[in-house]
């Protein structure tokens, strides 16, 4: 039996998937591709698929988080569903204005407003 | 740090082969001597985010992932500012082909925002002729990354 922590804890909210992140470092890219692995069977699953990926508790991220949450993205975009993420701490968010992905992505002060953003977008969800 | 006989100018020269728990120890001990000598949080976030990029690149893109070759990160801090320099045992690359991953046109695509990060997170960046080796300098006083 794996007794290693979970990386990150999941709910659903309506239809919306809220993942919180468990981890302070998402950088080593065998754990990220763990965590992504199943996130993105969770978009692959559903025929429209909303996420929530909460970053309360990430302290710094990599090039290669960057890299896994774009590819969630293209994979829930093309779908009609919404990726959001919230409460990302002053230094990871300077890392997604750095690449310009705070334009691309959608970015959230808080998980409530995220969810609120993605049900006003998506009533469905 | 023992004074080194060699004179050389680095604080401190380390081999990896690309192992995580490698990669680990050597931000470690950069991370905690910043911390000693008073450097800011954003500037330890910086240097830890640097050398991440710096040498999983070494790894994946220079030794393609080929834990036989050798990766030399070395490093040296001065009251005014921290050198790091990291080079591989590839064949180098030409920083000026690498596409802009912030261009519109390239947001889409999940790779090739190391450089990016590295550019801003540091105030010079070099490699040599042949794109094996980069040089790092960043300086203790400025302002925050450029976005």
């Amino acid at each position: 039996m794996d007794k290693s922590p979970k990386s990150f804890r999941s709910a659903k909210v309506g239809s919306i998937h809220k993942i919180d992140l468990a981890v302070p470092h998402l950088i080593d890219e065998a754990q990220i591709r763990s965590i992504f692995s199943e996130l993105h069977a969770f978009a692959t699953k559903d025929a429209k698929p909303f996420m929530v990926i909460d970053f309360a508790s990430v302290a710094h991220m990599s090039s290669a988080a960057l890299g896994a949450l774009i590819k969630l993205d293209n994979e829930i975009r093309p779908k009609h569903g919404m990726l959001a993420l919230s409460t990302i701490n002053s230094q990871i968010m300077t890392v997604f204005k750095i690449t310009k992905l705070d334009k691309h992505l959608h970015l959230f002060a808080t998980v409530a407003d995220a969810l609120d953003a993605v049900k006003k977008s998506h009533p469905e969800a | 740090m023992a004074p080194d006989p060699a004179g050389s100018r680095w604080d401190e020269t380390t081999t990896l082969h690309g192992h995580r728990e490698e990669i680990e120890a050597l931000q470690a001990s950069v991370i905690d001597r910043l911390e000693r000598e008073g450097w800011d949080q954003e500037a330890r976030f910086a240097l830890r985010l640097v050398l991440e990029e710096s040498l999983v690149n070494a790894h994946v893109h220079g030794n393609r992932r080929d834990l036989a070759r050798s990766i030399t990160a070395s490093w040296s801090l001065s009251p005014d500012r921290i050198i790091v320099e990291v080079e591989d045992e590839g064949g180098g690359f030409d920083p000026s082909c690498v596409p802009d991953p912030t261009e519109e046109h390239n947001l889409e695509i999940p790779s090739g925002r190391g450089l990016v990060l590295i550019r801003a997170y540091m105030d010079e960046v070099s490699h040599n002729d042949r794109g094996n080796r980069v040089t790092m300098v960043r300086h203790r006083h400025r302002g925050p990354a450029a976005s």
